[in-house]
């Protein structure tokens, strides 16, 4: 059976789909990951917030941060929109939508995604989603690629770019260390009007919910982070549209992990197959070659053994002429020498006479 | 390659498309966002009655063209063409024509006569518009039309009674279909909306050229007698600053339409009435009070000038009162005409929002709350079913005096000067390790200041007043979810925690009081939100 190159392709292509097409399946099937039972979160309120900063003050306190150009009492600093930098894993931005009677504040930081695009990114594991809720990163296996800051699709990951040696990547722990030790997250801790909750991300999911219920004038009819990149462990409520606060409104549902998902399940068995459709191509195109080489030389025989049975006959022919040309010679030359012997004979003989 | 070509192809289309699209959301934007509003700017787009028009509609600023045909001592009759049956001169709104004959007809009027006249301004060296086709037809209008809306409040309504000699018949009509003709009808007079809606149904002409033409007709006819009138320019009635200085009537006397003082909101339809003892107690309204602390019938009557029952029948009438019943008709919360929506919308005022922003919406209703207006009728032994419309009315003014004295005083002395805040410091829970949460001193409340303030905000409005009868009630805009009294239990019997409280719905003590007083200042405008306004540094 002969393949033709087209045929073949096709063929590839047709298994990729269709592999491709069964990792889809078994993502959206019921193997939906709902985020890890227990695990804890923080609700922001936006309508409660009144943009002190007192959870950046806090957040650089726990953490330990370097003093920033502006005192955290300077609320100058919200004249313009700022975000998360290697000095600071949390901001708050003011905003003044159009028809609100106030300013509305937002506060920045990583959402702790339930299945987080950094971790799904990050091929040396670095960054890990605990079954506690935190989405915590190892700078002892990091390598400083920076695909976590461009997979994020909050933009949070930032990179230590001063430092030369010993760069890491850096951005909101939720405390994890703290939780450890029963305290709650530094920012939630300071925030003097409790617009920062912190629990179980379900029993937040309620608060929010029932907050929703009780001052329905007050809030947008949705809790951000409940399903966006399929869920976060952090939670927003706002009384403007969230695209007024800067709020991507354009995510969807699907975890991150699950858009590449379909296509990165194919690597392994890619990976796996290549070798052995490699080896075998390689073996295939061996023995065409080793076939092609046995039949050229024997072609290449046959045409010198006919070549040289040629040239003999030839020969043959040729030595047979020049015998035949010798003997005619010889012929010529023994007449010629009897004839003169016989004429010699007959002038001796008339001399003679 | 064709494959190759096609896709290129179709690249390119797709960013001329894209940059096409850009430009001309950008040349949409730019027309109507730079220019300023004018209330006497029209967009002249009559040509949209023969079909799609094909160049852009021309601003024109109808009170500048009738200051300058005034000045060269012209009247309106250069533009305006009179009514050929008219008795009182009534003008046709339209330019130059009686009606839209056809597209060319117009076209040339319009071409026709304003170029004409500017034309002939200019040889003159005045001042005057374009004569060329873009400079009319122009993309960047210098100013787009801006017509604040026109009421007509009880106060103008007085005056043009007073001014017209009571004859009501004068503005006020209905149609008689047998007679083809508009005759007047006493004592069924309404508002003009009720036949008059935004466009024209059957022979109904739209509110817009209704009002038009019986104020401007009418104004005009005055304005020619000399005599005082209402203007004829579109900024008279439609420019906000000179809106504000139509002349305002105060103690306007009542108007004379047969109306109750007071009504009883029946818990049965007054003409099929039920004698149960378990029905809801019915509700005296007071009309009277109404009738004076709105601008027109229009805000409760908005259909026609009838009792609510008529449209809103008990259990609904999909033929009418579009199926609402009388129930959710005096309580639905997003209606602007019922009982509560229009309550609960007055509670948005600034005086009260501070207080009515912090109450959630509660699955169950107070009962309390049911029995403010709905009352028991004095006599336990009257029997509402077998009283007759007059009797209920006297039972309705009966029960309006009667009203149960509820104004529950409060001393000063019960009130406490100040008060100040600092359990905060005194709570050992509050000390976080890692952060140390004491930059500030505590807060001291000017408590009576605020009693004060609230009650100001009541006893300078009636509805509330009549709310807030029980002066405990306003201490439970702050002491909420606590039983009314001069003893409210302390913040933290409830918030017990001072970082969050036990129960998750629930805020901690610190929380819940920045909540409560920054929510408060915020919503009520006071400008006391920064840490340092209440608290001093340490």
């Amino acid at each position: 059976m002969s393949v033709s190159r087209r045929k073949f392709l096709a063929w590839m292509g047709a298994a990729g789909v269709g592999l491709t097409g069964v990792g889809q399946a078994v993502a959206a099937g019921p193997k939906e990951f709902k985020g890890y039972t227990n695990s804890v979160g923080v609700l922001f309120d936006a309508t409660r917030c009144v943009g002190c900063r007192s959870c950046e003050a806090a957040c650089n306190k726990v953490n330990q941060l370097p003093a920033p150009e502006k005192p955290f009492d300077d609320l100058s600093v919200l004249d313009e929109k700022r975000r998360t930098d290697a000095e600071s894993f949390t901001v708050v931005n003011r905003y003044t939508p159009p028809g609100a009677a106030k300013p509305v504040f937002r506060k920045i930081q990583c959402n702790h995604c339930l299945e987080p695009a950094c971790a799904s990114a990050c091929f040396v594991k670095a960054f890990k989603k605990t079954p506690q809720g935190p989405v915590t990163y190892d700078a002892s296996v990091c390598v400083g690629c920076r695909y976590c800051m461009i997979a994020c699709p909050f933009e949070i990951p930032c990179y230590e770019y001063d430092k030369v040696l010993t760069p890491r990547v850096t951005k909101c722990t939720l405390c994890a260390p703290r939780l450890q030790q029963g305290l709650l997250p530094g920012c939630v801790s300071a925030c003097p009007m409790e617009a920062l909750t912190f629990g179980k991300r379900e029993d937040l999911l309620k608060i929010a919910h029932e907050r929703i219920r009780a001052y329905p004038g007050r809030y947008v009819d949705h809790v951000y982070g409940e399903r966006e990149m399929g869920g976060t462990s952090w939670l927003h409520l706002s009384g403007v549209p969230f695209g007024q606060i800067d709020m991507r409104e354009d995510l969807g549902t699907t975890p991150a992990p699950q858009l590449t998902k379909g296509a990165l399940s194919v690597v392994p068995m890619v990976t796996g197959l290549w070798p052995v459709l490699l080896v075998g191509i390689y073996a295939i195109t061996q023995r065409k070659n080793k076939i092609a080489r046995q039949e050229q030389a024997d072609a290449v025989a046959t045409a010198v053994a006919q070549t040289q049975a040629e040239a003999e006959a030839k020969l043959a022919k040729a030595r047979e002429a020049a015998e035949k040309q010798k003997q005619t010679a010889i012929d010529q030359a023994v007449k010629k020498a009897l004839e003169e012997a016989a004429a010699e004979e007959k002038s001796q003989d008339t001399e003679e006479s | 390659m064709k494959k190759v070509l096609l896709s290129i192809g179709v690249f390119i289309a797709l960013v001329l498309a894209i940059n096409i699209t850009l430009h001309a959301r950008d040349t949409l934007a730019s027309a109507g966002s730079d220019s300023a509003q004018r209330p006497d700017l029209l967009m002249i787009d009559s040509m949209k009655v023969f079909g799609p028009i094909k160049r852009r509609p021309v601003p024109f600023a109808h009170d500048a063209h009738q200051k300058a045909v005034a000045q060269k001592g012209q009247d309106c009759s250069v533009c305006h063409e009179a009514k050929p049956q008219s008795t009182n001169n009534e003008l046709v709104y339209l330019f130059k024509r009686l009606e839209n004959r056809d597209a060319d007809t117009v076209r040339n009027i319009y071409h026709g006569q304003c170029i004409d006249c500017h034309e002939q301004t200019l040889a003159k060296g005045d001042k005057s518009g374009p004569v060329s086709c873009n400079a009319c037809h122009t993309k960047d209008p210098k100013y787009t039309p801006g017509q604040a809306p026109m009421g007509f409040d009880h106060s103008l309504h007085y005056r043009h009674a007073k001014a017209r000699d009571n004859k009501c018949e004068q503005c006020h009509h209905e149609y008689n279909k047998e007679t083809e003709k508009l005759v007047y009808a006493k004592g069924k007079e309404g508002s003009c909306r009720y036949c008059h809606g935004d466009v024209k149904v059957e022979n109904r002409i739209p509110m817009q050229a209704a009002a038009h033409q019986a104020c401007i007709t009418c104004h005009q006819a005055e304005k020619i007698k000399k005599k005082n009138s209402g203007p004829i320019d579109c900024g008279g009635c439609h420019d906000p600053e000179q809106q504000a200085l139509i002349a305002k009537v105060d103690n306007i006397p009542r108007y004379e339409r047969g109306q109750p003082d007071a009504a009883l909101i029946l818990p049965f339809s007054p003409d099929k009435p039920v004698d149960d003892k378990n029905l809801m107690q019915p509700v005296a309204f007071n009309h009277l009070a109404h009738e004076s602390t709105n601008d027109t019938c229009r805000v409760c009557h908005h259909a026609e000038m009838s009792a609510c029952v008529t449209c809103h029948t008990m259990k609904g009438d999909p033929e009418k009162g579009d199926d609402v019943n009388l129930m959710l008709a005096m309580h639905k919360e997003d209606a602007d005409q019922s009982c509560i929506g229009c309550h609960k919308t007055l509670a948005e005022q600034t005086a009260c929002i501070g207080c009515h922003a912090a109450m959630p919406r509660t699955a169950k209703k107070d009962e309390a709350k049911c029995a403010a207006c709905h009352t028991a009728p004095p006599d336990s032994g009257m029997n509402l079913a077998k009283m007759d419309a007059k009797a209920r009315r006297a039972m309705a003014e009966a029960m309006l005096k009667a009203r149960p004295d509820n104004k529950k005083k409060v001393a000063t002395e019960d009130i406490p000067e100040t008060v100040t805040i600092d359990t905060m410091a005194t709570v050992p829970a509050m000390t976080d390790p890692d952060l140390v949460l004491d930059q500030y001193k505590e807060a001291k409340l000017p408590h009576r200041k605020i009693y004060a303030a609230l009650k100001k905000g009541v006893t300078d409005n009636n509805l509330a007043a009549f709310f807030h009868g029980n002066e405990t009630t306003l201490c439970q805009g702050c002491h909420h979810n606590s039983p009314a009294g001069t003893k409210p239990p302390k913040c933290a019997s409830c918030h017990s925690r001072p970082d969050r409280a036990a129960n998750p719905l629930m805020p901690g003590l610190r929380g819940a009081y920045h909540q409560q007083c920054i929510g408060c200042h915020q919503v009520m405008n006071i400008e006391k939100v920064g840490c340092t306004d209440c608290h001093a540094k340490k």
